[in-house]
């Protein structure tokens, strides 16, 4: 009998850690967002949900009545990745299976398609279809990130960087953001026959700014159309021929509208206007996976923190967010924090608990939910604790294609020619039209729903490539088994059935070869290697000053270079006093004036500062390192025992805090003084209390303990992984991949007393976690 | 019932409680006769519901006593020493078992009795039972507030035993009638009075969130600034707190509350409320608006002016902002601001006095020195940017803010005006002295401008000027290499390096699989070798591999 043959990707997806949390969230979101696509467009108000009501939702979140959204939306989003989050992880049908068969479903080959198409590729790859059900005509994307890619210089003569146009090829750290996307001028405007606009942004004021201007700009194109007045450079000449009419423009904030945005909304004179409705829309967390959740990708939360000191907005962000997360899986019992951010969260998070509970009525508060909640403990990590681990080179699968091409929000960009190299589909006939047809990049998107994935993306850049081969034998085997024997009927029906599964999986594995193939070329250039033996000497603790000198000299990509310095800087206490300014005049020689700010801003977050004392040989990152074993060498990195094996035997600090949390800070006091901030830990109680109340009693046994105590409690003698209790780890600031590694590497571990689900404010990596400092 | 001669059994019953009153040996047994029928129950009830829609005491009581009296006869099991204690001792908790109709005749005994308090002259609610019935007890309540009654809105809703919730509004509307009044006592008496009053009978602390703000803000009402401060202070639930502040004007007090319970909707409230109080204060709006920033800058929370700050940066105009921070001595704030707006300014004239501006911020400050050099060195790059193209033509460089970029530039014109090409050399030289760039950095640019627009020559001459040169000849050979110079050329410069790792490095670079092995044996590196096996593609060189390797083992 033959059979595919059970490699562990074929297997039926794991759950992740807290499947009800994850799609609760999910109907929920996509609940809110439907109703708001679905809306009259002369209604300014979100209807409540009338569940009586079958033309909105049942409380199931699938839109009962399928009848089309009688108008056409148009969608405006303020970055990609705001785009990616709300079409891709928030408005496809949560049920996972039809989402992966989504998945790789090929594409038609045919052009004519493409012709009556009105979306782009873009569009298409993200799962939104021609006459879909929510009116959806187009996207738009309203501002450019123009974050410099240093990945894409690295391919250009480095020198060339500054010529050209001058400046405006240098990445522009003042200007960024302010920039208005091309995709904001599309040939659709006039021919989509929208009727709606829905802006879909963040309350800061550069969003605000930018919509209002677009929507003015709006209102005195169409005055023009009348005095045929068409100077307008705004304008395009689409319009013109277009009966189109904008009757509304949504604005739509998220998470919340700030007493701040209202203000500068009132400044912008946009409110008075009839067809203008501001909505907020309450998605603050958004699943990406079964196992990381994320708070809308705020990338601007450690900027607001520590380069403006304003700390609320985002504090109250990721409270609430905690807040929902407790509304659906009950009162998390025992939560510590770590870092000044952490703290505030959780004081936060308390308040907010405290202001909803209503003393007279406590019923509601003690139902069975409160009694087990499904969330056993939570820790709340500031990304302060551990600035040095986004700064470290990732060598897991996953963690590298993220550092060299860049994943955003669970999706990676590529050029086409990677994964489907053109030889395979050259046509002799008009090969041109073919290669223009071709768009030059492809979107794929990397999650758990495609199983191969889930295996291979976290493992070392040493185990992958062997293991892809494996897969790739295995698949092939079974293909030639088939084909070599005779078969009866039932085998060959048996055969077919799997067939879809088959395809699926070869495409997956085709794909992920190619951008395996991609990353093991880029890592072992010298260029590569180089950097991660530079970044191992700083870890340990050696100076490395005179390389960063001869990079910044041979002009090396300048985030990849402030990645080094900065690690420098926080591995021996600051940076040597008579290097400090020097080393900054180079780099605001070589990458310009504006680089300046960068640095100014890096050494208010702390990444960057002088050596105070002399003689400041112990510093702070010495103890932790070797109190918490950060080094570990000796790691085998194909079949690891430590999670250091991320990196090639350098453990993230922060994942390690977790690590030690389990067992109690007993022995590590230092480790914990030389950490910012400090550590609390505190048992929410029922009737809630304040912070200070809390704060002042010993919760006495460690996390371990505790995971045992609460296991115990519930269910008796089970010892599986699966009956592991769970712990929510939270990071405020953003967390890398690399450390998501690390953290499911622990989940799977018996060792490890819970399973893990995770939260952020984003995910990053060194050179995006520097550039949202601006 | 009460008609003459009616012979309702209530009437009766009415009649048998009279004749009982006057001592009347009677009574029992017309009492007697009104069980025996079996309509006592009946009688009871309907005097009991008489009663509570009679508007005169007088007729209230006598419904009441005769439903009373003819409870005695209901009760058949004998224990009547319990019941003879009267209407209120009906529901003693002694007794096991209060008989529904006993339940009736103490709620309407209540109701009454709460009629009655609102019918009294000094109220004047004349409301039916009826009428009581439909608006229920909270309404009664509510109404009472409303009606500047809370003391006996308060006694009531206790009497009464009503939820929590509208006790403790009782109370608080009480406290804060009681703190609007009371002019004779300190304002800690006052506030310790008013606090008695909250939290009589108060069992959980909860109870009275946002009652203290409540009462605080009647205090503030009625002059007693004092008192409300005291009373603020008690206060726990933030989104009451701090608009209590406000109004009593403690703007500063109220911003670090808010600001502690990372609350930004509520910063920003505060401070939009401490504005329109500064323009109110001053007629001149001038005048308004600096109290307005210096008390924001002297003693709101830092949290609070960064919020303003954000706001401020939004507006146009720079003024705003720039006056914030430089009242709060931020000039590196400030300066970096306005040096912002100088890089985004499409005109080089606005630029340069926005750079000259931010330079003169920075200068207030000795911690600024940095800043301030890195701004004028940019100022003076700009200069002589345009004393370059002045003197070479627009293109020599482009408006890049970077010096080596625009040494840089100017090497590679050196490419296109094969005229000045020395000239412009020379000038590369100045520029890098006049900015103090070090010479490695110099020479780096150098090579680096020189491959890229292939100035071999110009390259070779710089790797001869000077018998130790600043940097490793590995970087000549690298841009060599990366621009496919001749193996001649390429080898010209690895044989001038003296480590031999490097040049094995570059070797391999080049491809030049031969001469990284000859370096790979001279070093007895076995596992060079094998790498050099692994990735040559050429078997001649895989057989030398394997022979030197099976040598050296």
């Amino acid at each position: 009998m033959t059979s595919i043959p059970s490699t562990p990707h074929n297997q039926k997806r794991s759950e992740g850690p807290l499947p009800s949390l994850v799609s609760t969230l999910r109907s929920d979101n996509r609940d809110q967002l439907i109703s708001l696509l679905t809306m009259d467009p002369l209604s300014n108000t979100l209807p409540i949900q009338d569940m009586n009501n079958p033309n909105i939702i049942n409380n199931t979140g699938i839109a009962m009545n399928t009848d089309k959204c009688s108008h056409k939306n148009r969608l405006v989003f303020a970055s990609e990745s705001l785009r990616s989050l709300l079409l891709y992880h928030t408005l496809p049908d949560p049920d996972p299976a039809t989402r992966s068969a989504n998945l790789f479903k090929p594409k038609p080959k045919n052009t004519r398609k493409n012709q009556n198409s009105t979306l782009t590729h873009q569009e298409e790859a993200l799962g939104l279809t021609t006459n879909n059900a929510f009116g959806i005509v187009g996207t738009r994307i309203l501002l450019d990130d123009d974050s410099l890619q240093d990945n894409n210089t690295e391919n250009v003569a480095p020198g060339l960087m500054g010529t050209g146009n001058g400046m405006e090829t240098i990445y522009n750290p003042s200007t960024k953001k302010s920039v208005f996307s091309s995709s904001m001028d599309d040939p659709r405007d006039g021919t989509d026959g929208a009727s709606v606009v829905i802006y879909f942004i963040h309350p800061t004021p550069q969003h605000i700014q930018a919509v209002s201007k677009v929507i003015h700009q709006t209102a005195i194109s169409k005055q023009q159309h009348r005095s045929i007045n068409n100077n307008n450079p705004f304008e395009n000449p689409a319009h013109s021929h277009s009966g189109t009419r904008i009757s509304k423009h949504r604005i739509v904030f998220l998470p919340r509208i700030t007493s701040l945005a209202k203000r500068i909304i009132t400044d912008e004179k946009i409110t008075k206007r009839k067809d203008v409705a501001i909505h907020s829309l309450d998605i603050n967390l958004i699943p990406m996976e079964e196992d990381v959740l994320t708070c809308l990708e705020m990338e601007s939360t450690m900027a607001e923190f520590h380069v403006h000191n304003t700390y609320s907005e985002h504090i109250t962000n990721v409270a609430q967010s905690l807040r929902k997360v407790q509304d659906v899986c009950g009162t998390i019992p025992r939560v510590q924090s770590y870092g000044k951010a952490g703290e505030m969260v959780l004081e936060r998070m308390m308040a907010l608990r405290l202001e909803e509970y209503d003393p007279y009525n406590q019923e509601g508060e003690d139902d069975g939910q409160e009694a087990n909640p499904e969330i056993k403990a939570a820790i709340i990590l500031d990304r302060m604790v551990d600035l040095v681990t986004p700064l470290v080179t990732p060598l897991t699968y996953e963690g590298l294609l993220d550092d060299l091409v860049k994943i955003d929000t669970g999706i990676i960009k590529v050029e086409t020619d990677i994964i489907s190299p053109p030889d395979e589909e050259t046509q002799p006939s008009g090969s041109e039209s073919a290669a223009q047809k071709r768009p030059k990049y492809m979107h794929l998107p990397l999650n758990d729903l495609d199983t191969l994935y889930v295996e291979v993306r976290d493992q070392h850049v040493e185990k992958f490539g062997s293991f892809l081969q494996e897969q790739a034998k295995a698949l092939k085997e079974s293909h030639t088994n088939f084909s070599d024997k005779n078969k009866d009927l039932t085998e060959i029906h048996q055969f077919v059935k799997q067939i879809p599964i088959f395809t699926k999986n070869l495409k997956s594995l085709t794909n992920h070869i190619h951008l395996a193939e991609m990353v093991k070329h880029m890592t072992e250039q010298t260029d590569f290697r180089q950097r991660w033996q530079t970044e191992r000497s700083i870890l340990e603790s050696e100076t490395c000053y005179d390389i960063i000198e001869d990079l910044i000299a041979s002009q090396y990509p300048p985030f990849r270079l402030l990645r080094l310095l900065c690690l420098q800087s926080l591995t021996s206490g600051g940076i040597k006093a008579s290097k400090y300014e020097p080393l900054k005049r180079e780099v605001v020689q070589t990458y310009g004036y504006e680089y300046l700010f960068v640095l100014q801003n890096l050494e208010k977050v702390g990444l960057l500062k002088k050596r105070e004392s002399m003689w400041d040989s112990t510093s702070s990152f010495t103890t932790i390192r070797k109190q918490l074993a950060l080094i570990q060498a000796d790691v085998d990195p194909s079949d690891p025992d430590d999670i250091s094996y991320v990196s090639s035997g350098y453990a993230p600090i922060s994942v390690r805090v977790i690590q030690t949390a389990m067992k109690g800070w007993t022995g590590k006091e230092d480790v914990l003084r030389d950490l910012p901030g400090r550590g609390i830990d505190i048992v929410q109680r029922s009737p809630p209390e304040d912070f200070s109340v809390a704060i002042k009693r010993k919760s006495g046994s460690t996390l371990g303990n505790w995971a045992e105590q609460v296991s115990v409690s519930t269910t008796s003698g089970s010892t599986g992984i699966d009956d592991k209790p769970v712990l929510l780890v939270y990071f405020v600031g953003g967390l890398t991949y690399a450390e998501i590694a690390s953290i499911r590497f622990l989940s799977k571990r018996q060792s490890f007393p819970y399973k893990v689900i995770i939260c952020t404010t984003k995910i990053i990596n060194g050179s995006s976690f520097l550039q949202s400092l601006q | 019932m009460l008609r003459i001669g009616s012979i309702e059994p209530s009437a009766l019953l009415l009649d048998a409680n009279d004749a009982f009153e006057n001592g009347s040996p009677s009574s029992d047994e017309a009492a007697r006769a009104i069980t025996r029928s079996g309509m006592l129950m009946d009688a009871i009830e309907i005097c009991i519901d008489a009663a509570a829609k009679e508007f005169d005491v007088a007729m209230q009581k006598r419904l009441l006593k005769a439903a009373s009296y003819g409870m005695h006869f209901d009760y058949k099991d004998g224990n009547t020493t319990n019941i003879l204690g009267g209407k209120t001792n009906a529901v003693n908790k002694s007794n096991v078992r209060p008989s529904e109709v006993a339940l009736l005749f103490v709620e309407a005994a209540k109701k009454i009795r709460v009629l009655n308090a609102l019918r009294h002259p000094s109220v004047g609610i004349a409301m039916t039972s009826a009428q009581y019935d439909s608006i229920e007890s909270t309404g009664v309540i509510a109404r009472l507030i409303a009606m500047k009654r809370p003391a006996l809105a308060t006694t009531l809703a206790t009497y009464l035993q009503l939820d929590e919730a509208v006790r403790a509004y009782a109370r608080a509307s009480r406290a804060a009638a009681f703190v609007a009044t009371d002019n004779s006592n300190s304002d800690s008496e006052t506030t310790d009075a008013a606090i008695r009053i909250l939290n009589t009978d108060a069992k959980n602390p909860l109870m009275n969130r946002g009652g203290y703000a409540m009462v605080a803000l009647a205090a503030n009402k009625a002059g007693r600034q004092g008192v409300a401060n005291l009373l603020l202070t008690l206060e726990s639930s933030i989104s009451d707190k701090v608009p209590g502040l406000t109004a009593i004007g403690l703007y500063s007090d109220a911003a670090t509350v808010a600001s502690h319970a990372k609350d930004d909707n509520l910063i920003f409230h505060v401070l939009a409320e401490f504005e329109k109080s500064c323009i109110l204060k001053n007629i001149d709006p001038s005048q308004a608006q600096v109290s307005y920033l210096s008390t924001v800058v002297r003693s709101f929370p830092p949290e609070a002016m960064n919020i303003l700050s954000k706001y401020f940066e939004t507006m146009h105009d720079v003024k705003h902002v720039v006056n914030l921070r430089n009242s709060a001595r931020h000039y590196s704030i400030s300066g970096t601001i306005i040096a912002k707006r100088a890089l985004d300014a499409p005109r080089e004239q606005d630029r340069l006095s926005l750079l000259q501006e931010a330079s003169r911020l920075y200068a207030q400050d000795k911690d600024n020195i940095f800043l301030k050099a890195c701004t004028d060195e940019y100022l003076e790059l700009i200069l002589e940017q345009e004393r370059l193209r002045r003197a070479f033509g627009p293109d020599v460089t482009t408006k890049t803010s970077s010096v080596t970029d625009t040494i840089f530039n100017v090497l590679c014109y050196a490419a296109v005006k094969l005229r000045d090409s020395n000239k412009l050399i020379a000038e590369s030289e100045k520029l890098a002295k006049k900015f103090k760039v070090p010479e490695k950095r110099l020479w780096h640019t150098k090579i680096r401008a020189f491959a890229a627009t292939d100035q071999w020559k110009n390259m070779r001459q710089l790797a001869e000027s000077r018998t130790k040169i600043p940097i490793s000849f590995k970087y000549f050979a690298l841009e060599a290499i990366k621009h496919k110079q001749d193996v001649s050329e390429v080898l010209w410069y690895i044989q001038r390096v003296t480590d031999g790792e490097e040049r094995y490095d570059l070797f391999c670079e080049a491809k030049l699989w031969k001469r990284a092995l000859d370096e790979a044996k001279r070093l007895e590196d076995t596992h060079r070798v094998m790498h050099i096996k692994s990735v040559c593609n050429s078997t001649e060189i895989q057989q030398m591999c394997d022979n030197f390797l099976h040598s050296y083992a």
